[in-house]
């Protein structure tokens, strides 16, 4: 089937967090950290997760009659009933929207754009609004040099609508849920931890193959993809995956001042590339690549065409 | 395939470490933290056409001692 893209948009946490100076404060080389992560701010909200998500849903999302919510969402606390209701209380028309909710982390987006794509074959959806929301600074304290100049708390909503412009040509997945615990929040802390040279490890050794793969199978060369929408979760990991597909894009890693948005990621970069050479736009074939938390890896190739 | 001195030129590089020998470690080099890390673990794909990429052993090196070891058991070091 096929879609369109009706709009994307976002918000970051409100409060900025400059790396230099976070660095600085502490005798840090900010320099080789910012050189390394490729994130000179991130952003946090002090926010509760009603005020910061839902202020930002009720303000930009305009349900209709058919349409769809697909909530990607790992961060929130609550259980039963879990976080869907608390923030979508206010939303004008949400009394008769059929709602989802994925569990996902960095691959969270792409998993939710295929899910998305199947609903909007039926008759029964016009619009699927993709809501990816995420709060991982209720995971770490500040003073942690590790996570705080990486992950930044965000929402995202994308919104397709029933359209010809992009096709799903192809999907495929590698979970390897036996190092589950390399990006997890420990139960008796609470505390999220990273071991982010596993995890880099994993993703270079995974993932590249798995993009390779997919586009050999579908007879597409790497010169044939106009966009390369890949998760932003560091500039090293970004070009770590770039090199090895000798792939040279300046564009493609664009998120200096957004920060490691997990599942928001994609979206705000996709967002942002409108009008550079990484454009997803562009009549041609896209790679949407997501992976960590799990951990997983999910690579979907669009074709674009108008 | 490598030469250990070879490695040990592109370690250096890596870890911005002109001292960095064959008893470097991550407790007497600096610069061998979690970012140093991923240097060093781009400099091994770099120098084995990728082939280090599969081995999970590396993932969590500590030493220069520990990467020729590993290195040698794969056939990737001379």
């Amino acid at each position: 089937m096929s879609f369109e893209i009706e709009n994307i948009s976002y918000e970051i946490g409100e409060k900025t967090l400059e790396i230099k100076d976070y660095c600085q404060s502490r005798n840090k080389d900010y320099s080789r950290l910012i050189q390394k992560t490729g994130f000179e701010q991130t952003h946090h909200t002090s926010k509760s997760y009603q005020d910061f998500f839902g202020g930002f849903l009720t303000n930009k999302l305009n349900l209709k009659s058919n349409d769809g919510i697909i909530l990607v969402n790992q961060s929130a606390q609550e259980i039963i009933p879990g976080i869907l209701p608390k923030l979508f209380l206010n939303l004008p028309n949400i009394e008769s929207i059929t709602t989802f909710q994925i569990s996902d982390g960095c691959s969270g987006f792409v998993k939710a754009l295929i899910l998305a794509d199947s609903l909007l074959s039926s008759a029964n959806f016009n619009r699927i609004h993709i809501i990816c929301a995420e709060k991982y600074s209720d995971y770490f304290h500040e003073d942690n040099e590790s996570l705080m100049p990486i992950f930044s708390d965000a929402i995202s909503v994308t919104t397709l609508r029933k359209g010809a412009h992009y096709r799903i040509t192809s999907l495929d997945t590698i979970n390897n849920f036996i190092d589950y615990r390399k990006i997890s929040v420990d139960a008796s802390t609470s505390l999220l931890s990273m071991e982010g040279s596993n995890v880099y490890g994993w993703v270079t050794a995974n993932t590249v193959p798995q993009i390779e793969r997919v586009l050999l199978e579908n007879d597409i060369s790497t010169k044939d993809v106009k966009s390369w929408q890949i998760h932003q979760a560091s500039q090293v990991m970004v070009g770590g995956i770039l090199e090895r597909l000798k792939i040279e894009g300046e564009f493609i890693f664009n998120s200096s001042k957004v920060g490691n948005t997990v599942s928001s990621s994609i979206p705000i970069s996709i967002q942002n590339s409108f009008g550079t050479s990484n454009d997803l736009s562009q009549n041609g074939y896209h790679v949407l690549s997501g992976f960590g938390v799990g951990l997983t890896s999910v690579v979907a190739v669009l074709e674009a065409s108008r | 395939m490598i030469t250990e001195s070879e490695l040990i030129e592109k370690l250096r590089l890596a870890l911005v470490d002109s001292n960095i020998n064959e008893n470097s470690n991550n407790s007497n080099t600096d610069n061998w933290d979690s970012l140093g890390q991923l240097s060093v673990l781009a400099t091994l794909s770099n120098l084995t056409n990728k082939e280090s990429d599969k081995i999970e052993d590396l993932r969590e090196v500590e030493s220069v001692l520990e990467i020729f070891r590993i290195l040698r058991v794969h056939n990737l070091l001379k």
